[in-house]
């Protein structure tokens, strides 16, 4: 009896290729090392299943003692509120606009020079490595507490986070539009501006709002290490076992979250 | 008769004069990996010719015109380009020379998220401020009349105001051809203008720019691999085969079969 591939008239190849490649002894011994490092790591990581049972109840009781939440203080909230946004917007806004200048120099193909492009790539890497908080500690320290602290770190790390995907943006676009305006005589800057940026726009636009939400979410945290906004006020509240009051200030929080969120979407939805 | 309905040639007895617009001597370009690309190549071209250029894959065509512009650096060799050593020329000058040649892509290579009108409007870039000519909306008035002007030569004026990457092929390649025109050039080559398009939009491109150099007095050197093509917009013809001149002669003087030579 003819088998289906015969009856098909498709030959029967034996030396079909493998369907999964199997490793080298090289790299299967990179994966076990990798593997063994992670199991490793579960004992310094401090997981604790029975901790967190025991946890549980005082979670319970804290958010018992949350609800309902306090809302005497909800003007200072606002207030808070509103300079929290304010400092993420201004030092994201801010963060992106130095970003796109480091980018074109942190781009290989858009750099002028080699040394400008590895000292723009290293300024981007640093800013991006350091944590927010870091940044803040290190701010409050210069330039003393409130929200200049925190609007500088947000730019920082707005420069870390945008300057690496803005360059990788650029570099990433198709290179015909270029070497067109190339032809036609035009300067770097002209074939950047005009050929470069209009194509790396949806990156940049998603990029930029992607580090907006980033930066309201930062924004919260910092005022834990004194750098403004309604982290010290979650601080306070936290510290003065004033619980509902706290609660109030993450409910807060978490609604100016999703709308940025929300807004972000609409805007990324309206632009790509 | 330049245009003769259907069938469309250019006559050399029509070619006004005898300048030289390009004159290629002894250029030689070899890649890494890839070997020999370009060896001794030398010929010229006379304004107002049309010229073109066939050959089999990888048999140097469009590296020669990329060299032409020094877009590629020739390993050796001179090349003169409407009468300035484009070999020695430094980067201001040679952007000033590139500003006079029009080069058309087979990909077309519009700015894909900007307007037909920006595109076309970047055709001027060497000729001002470079910022005004970045976009439309900061071009002076006379640019932008230019550029419609251009436009209306393609067929093209009711578009200037549609995203480039919303275009057809045929129409992408007419902005192109456009942009090109906004050079007011003295020279186009056209690496493979028609490749992407369908036969009938590809023939009407290509009367389009036997039009266009007709009217504007332009010299043109394209490559093709359609052997139609070649024979009947062209009055020289140039074959490469293994990055060595092969054919360069009176396109009168060649039929079909003797180009199929160079693609055996």
């Amino acid at each position: 009896m003819k088998s289906t591939a015969e009856l098909s008239g498709i030959q029967n190849y034996k030396n079909l290729p493998n369907r999964f490649e199997l490793p080298s002894a090289w790299k299967f011994f990179l994966y076990f090392l990798g593997i063994c490092f992670f199991i490793y790591s579960l004992s310094g990581s401090g997981l604790s299943g029975g901790d967190l049972v025991r946890g549980v109840p005082n979670m319970a009781r804290l958010v018992g003692e949350m609800t309902p939440p306090e809302f005497s203080r909800i003007r200072s909230i606002s207030l808070a509120m509103l300079q929290t946004f304010q400092m993420a917007l201004v030092g994201a806004t801010i963060g992106i606009i130095i970003s796109f200048f480091l980018a074109v120099l942190a781009s290989r193909r858009n750099s002028p020079h080699p040394a400008l492009y590895y000292s723009t790539r290293f300024i981007i890497a640093f800013c991006r490595s350091v944590p927010d908080l870091v940044w803040a500690v290190l701010f409050v320290a210069s330039v003393g507490l409130g929200v200049f602290a925190g609007t500088l770190t947000i730019i920082i790390d707005t420069i870390g986070f945008c300057g690496r995907f803005f360059a990788e943006a650029m570099e990433e676009v198709d290179q015909g539009p270029e070497e067109a305006l190339q032809t036609i005589g035009a300067t770097r800057l002209d074939i950047v501006m005009s050929a470069v940026v209009p194509a790396a726009m949806p990156s940049f636009v998603n990029s930029s709002l992607f580090a907006i939400e980033k930066a309201v979410r930062s924004s919260v945290v910092l005022g834990l290490v004194g750098a403004g906004g309604i982290g010290i006020e979650l601080k306070v509240a936290m510290d003065m076992f004033e619980y509902q009051t706290a609660a109030t200030i993450i409910l807060s929080i978490f609604l100016l979250v999703i709308a940025v969120e929300q807004f972000s979407i609409t805007i990324r939805s309206r632009f790509m | 008769m330049l245009l003769q309905s259907e069938t469309t040639y250019i006559d050399s007895d029509m070619i006004s004069g005898e300048e030289i617009h390009l004159a290629v001597s002894s250029l030689a370009k070899s890649f890494d990996g890839r070997g020999v690309i370009l060896d001794d190549v030398s010929f010229s071209i006379k304004k107002g010719d049309a010229v073109a250029l066939i050959g089999g894959n990888g048999s140097g065509k469009s590296t020669l015109l990329r060299c032409c512009l020094r877009l590629v650096e020739p390993d050796r060799g001179e090349i003169s380009l409407l009468g300035m050593p484009v070999t020695s020329l430094r980067r201001s000058p040679l952007r000033a020379l590139r500003s006079r040649v029009g080069l058309i892509f087979q990909r077309h290579n519009l700015v894909p998220r900007l307007t037909v009108l920006s595109n076309v409007i970047h055709g001027s870039m060497n000729s001002g401020w470079g910022f005004r000519r970045w976009r439309q909306g900061f071009a002076p008035a006379e640019i932008r009349e230019q550029a419609i002007g251009c436009l209306e030569k393609v067929g093209l004026p009711h578009l200037a105001n549609s995203r480039a990457d919303q275009l057809s092929g045929g129409e992408s390649q007419r902005v192109a051809i456009a942009r090109a025109l906004m050079q007011k050039p003295d020279f186009i080559m056209a690496d493979e203008p028609v490749a992407s398009l369908d036969p009938k939009v590809g023939r009407e491109v290509m009367d389009l720019f036997v039009n266009l150099i007709k009217t504007e007095n332009i010299t043109f050197l394209f490559v093709s691999h359609d052997l139609e093509h070649a024979l009947t917009y062209s009055n020289r013809l140039m074959a490469m085969k293994d990055g060595v001149l092969h054919l360069n002669g009176e396109t009168k003087d060649y039929q079909t079969a003797d180009l199929h030579e160079i693609y055996g």
